[in-house]
């Protein structure tokens, strides 16, 4: 139940809720599969919800193969050690044939097998695992965090003076594997970022589930079970407050797309800074509350519209923009166009304008530019450059909707 | 009549459909009253929470009366995702593929779903083999794990209070999804929109600017389970739903985890 203070994690508040998602069932699969005995029964399990995990995430699918794994390879070491090593490495080797069925499969048959290779890349500097991994599980609510990481370090050191602690081997070996995973995995790949460090909180549950307490007396249970509960009551409290605050901001900003026409088309411009993983200054905080970078989706809550940025990639959702339109997609990508200045803003806006005129893109019936951060750039933005081909319909003290006329 | 009644009661498949009415029954009368309260979302999400922990409460002390520990409280909410799944199924196939009337379509996946949830819950409730009226020191439940038998010696009340402690911190986990009507997530807003125009592709609007891509991808959970869902209680909803499933997973797959890897590394 401790786990619960890892819940509202930096990536579930990235919302890779896929991930996040794929993460809890890979570990509630190998639960599962720890449940049985070697046998036929066994593999067919591994491979059924090896398939299962890589349509729900493939990271999740990454996770339940290195937690089946060391303990694969926990059990044959054990083996080895008393002289059956033929028989042990024939059944390790047997062991890891759903997985690599499972990844021939994917590699065969998915679209995604093709952009395997797309931003592959490594960070820059060695700090920004470790320091990307710790970022990875804290909650934007630094008191929240004290209360998290006081109470549990206070607990586990207490119980580890007291030698109430037990330690899984088998699970250890699985923790090992997955901070050997995090240092060696690239930051990005197959056109997702942070593919080591959301390994974070995977490594943090797994910690939690790797150790168990000596329970000799009921009270230090009852303890746990209090310990749970503040937590839990703490969170419930700081997190609701905290989302409050943000929907209130955020459905102030949305109501502008009420304003649009059925079947428009919204383009996305932001001048604010992007939220980084690393929250280690005020402005990188800043950037948090709430995080705006893709409020411009929200605009189909008002009826149906067409917002280019929002994500439908034909190799990463099963949602593709159809083939008339793929050019005006590709114009506007899978984010806000960044504005940092007047002038780019300018620029996106006759960009469009000469797309718009020019007959590339096919006739577009309402064109808005929706920009977010407009008060940061305001001073610098001439207005009148809108002249008679485009107006303000609204204009706020964070944002701007600009219409083509 | 009272011994015709007891003889029907015997079985745990009638006491099962029983309190699977009952559960029904309770939970629409809860909708009806949250609805004074709250908009539906809200309404329909707590009461259909509400009905799982009375669903559970009702097959431990009624159904099957007796249960197998953290076991029983970590598979139960598995079933109701399992159901919710073969329904979708059952309803699509009704529909889209034998071309049926869809009002029908519930009542097919009901006949369906029952037995089929009441094996499943009769795996999760039920000793092996035993009739047991107090399963709290078996030997055999004891080998599951070795902490919880030391709490269930010391107190045999303990797993209640377990159970309860559970509910609370979970109801507590999932109360600022409950309360807020947009998730602020960095991403959300492009999980939320995609959802709602996969589920009505066939509006002519998205239809205009979208379509149907390939289903052989990675990272589609939530494709997987909010747009089926969608379909029934609204996209925001569903999504919602989904942001909750995943704050669970993480939570009861943890708990799953650590349980069973000490009855390997322990046990």
């Amino acid at each position: 139940m401790l786990a619960s203070a890892i819940l509202f994690n930096t990536i579930f508040r990235f919302g890779f809720l896929n991930y996040i998602f794929g993460l809890g069932v890979a570990f509630f699969a190998a639960g599962l599969w720890l449940l049985m005995k070697p046998s036929f029964f066994r593999l067919l399990f591994t491979l059924l919800a090896s398939i299962l995990l890589i349509f729900l995430h493939f990271s999740a699918f990454g996770v339940f193969a290195v937690i089946v794994g060391s303990i694969e390879i926990h059990a044959a070491s054990i083996r080895w050690q008393h002289k059956d090593f033929k028989f042990s490495t024939l059944q390790f080797l047997l062991s890891t044939t759903p997985f690599i069925i499972t990844f021939v499969l994917f590699m065969l048959l998915s679209p995604t097998a093709e952009i395997i290779e797309k931003g592959f890349a490594y960070p820059n500097y060695l700090g920004a695992k470790p320091f990307g991994a710790l970022y990875s599980i804290l909650t934007d609510i630094t008191w929240l965090n004290i209360a998290y990481f006081s109470s549990i370090a206070t607990l586990f050191s207490y119980l580890l003076l007291t030698r109430r602690i037990n330690i899984s081997s088998s699970l250890s070996v699985a923790l090992l594997l997955m901070i050997a995973a995090l240092i060696m995995l690239p930051s990005s790949a197959m056109g997702n970022v942070f593919v080591d460090v959301r390994l974070g909180p995977a490594i943090a549950l797994l910690f939690i589930a790797t150790i168990d307490i000596k329970a000799t007396d009921v009270n230090i249970n009852r303890l746990i079970a209090c310990l749970a509960l503040i937590l839990a009551i703490l969170t419930s409290i700081g997190i609701s407050n905290k989302w409050g605050e943000y929907n209130h901001q955020v459905s102030k900003i949305i109501n502008v797309f009420d304003q649009t026409e059925t079947g428009a088309t919204i383009f996305s411009a932001s001048s604010l800074p992007d939220p980084q993983l690393i929250t280690d200054t005020p402005e990188r905080r800043a950037a948090w509350n709430p995080s705006l970078k893709h409020i411009a989706s929200y605009a189909v809550l008002y009826g149906p519209k067409f917002v280019p940025m929002t994500f439908a990639n034909p190799q990463m959702q099963p949602l593709n923009v159809s083939d008339d339109y793929l050019a005006i997609k590709a114009f506007q990508g899978d984010n806000p166009r960044k504005t940092l200045n007047g002038i780019q803003l300018e620029n996106f806006l006759l960009e469009i304008k000469a797309n718009l005129v020019s007959g590339m893109w096919p006739t577009l019936d309402n064109v808005y530019v929706f920009v977010i951060g407009f008060d940061r750039i305001e001073k610098s933005f001439n207005k009148a450059m809108l002249g008679s081909w485009a107006h303000i319909v609204e204009l706020n003290n964070d944002h701007v909707l600009i219409k083509f006329d | 009549m009272v011994k015709l009644t007891s003889h029907i009661l015997q079985f745990s498949f009638t006491r099962f459909l029983l309190s699977g009415g009952f559960n029904t029954a309770l939970t629409y009368a809860l909708y009806l009253v949250l609805l004074e309260f709250f908009p539906y979302q809200i309404s329909y999400s707590i009461a259909y929470a509400s009905g799982i922990i009375l669903a559970f409460i009702l097959n431990r002390f009624f159904v099957f009366k007796s249960h197998r520990g953290l076991r029983s409280i970590l598979l139960f909410p598995f079933v109701y995702l399992i159901q919710y799944l073969i329904s979708m199924a059952t309803v699509w196939i009704w529909v889209e593929k034998l071309h049926q009337h869809e009002k029908l379509a519930p009542l097919i996946a009901v006949a369906i779903t029952v037995p089929i949830t009441y094996f499943f819950s009769r795996f999760i409730f039920k000793q092996k083999g035993t009739k047991q009226k107090n399963t709290l020191l078996q030997p055999k439940f004891l080998r599951l794990n070795k902490v919880l038998l030391i709490i269930k010696k010391t107190s045999p009340r303990i797993s209640v209070s377990h159970t309860l402690v559970t509910f609370i911190v979970v109801l507590l986990i999932l109360a600022p999804t409950f309360l807020n009507q947009l998730i602020p997530l960095h991403d959300y807003s492009h999980h939320l929109a995609r959802t709602i125009i996969l589920s009505d592709l066939e509006n002519p609007v998205y239809s205009q600017f979208y379509k149907q891509g390939s289903l052989l991808l990675p990272n589609m959970a939530m494709e997987i389970i909010a747009v089926p869902l969608a379909h029934f209680v609204g996209a925001e909803t569903a999504s919602r739903i989904f942001v909750m499933l995943s704050l669970l997973s993480m939570l009861f797959g943890t708990m799953m985890l650590h349980i069973k890897g000490f009855l390997l590394g322990l046990c």
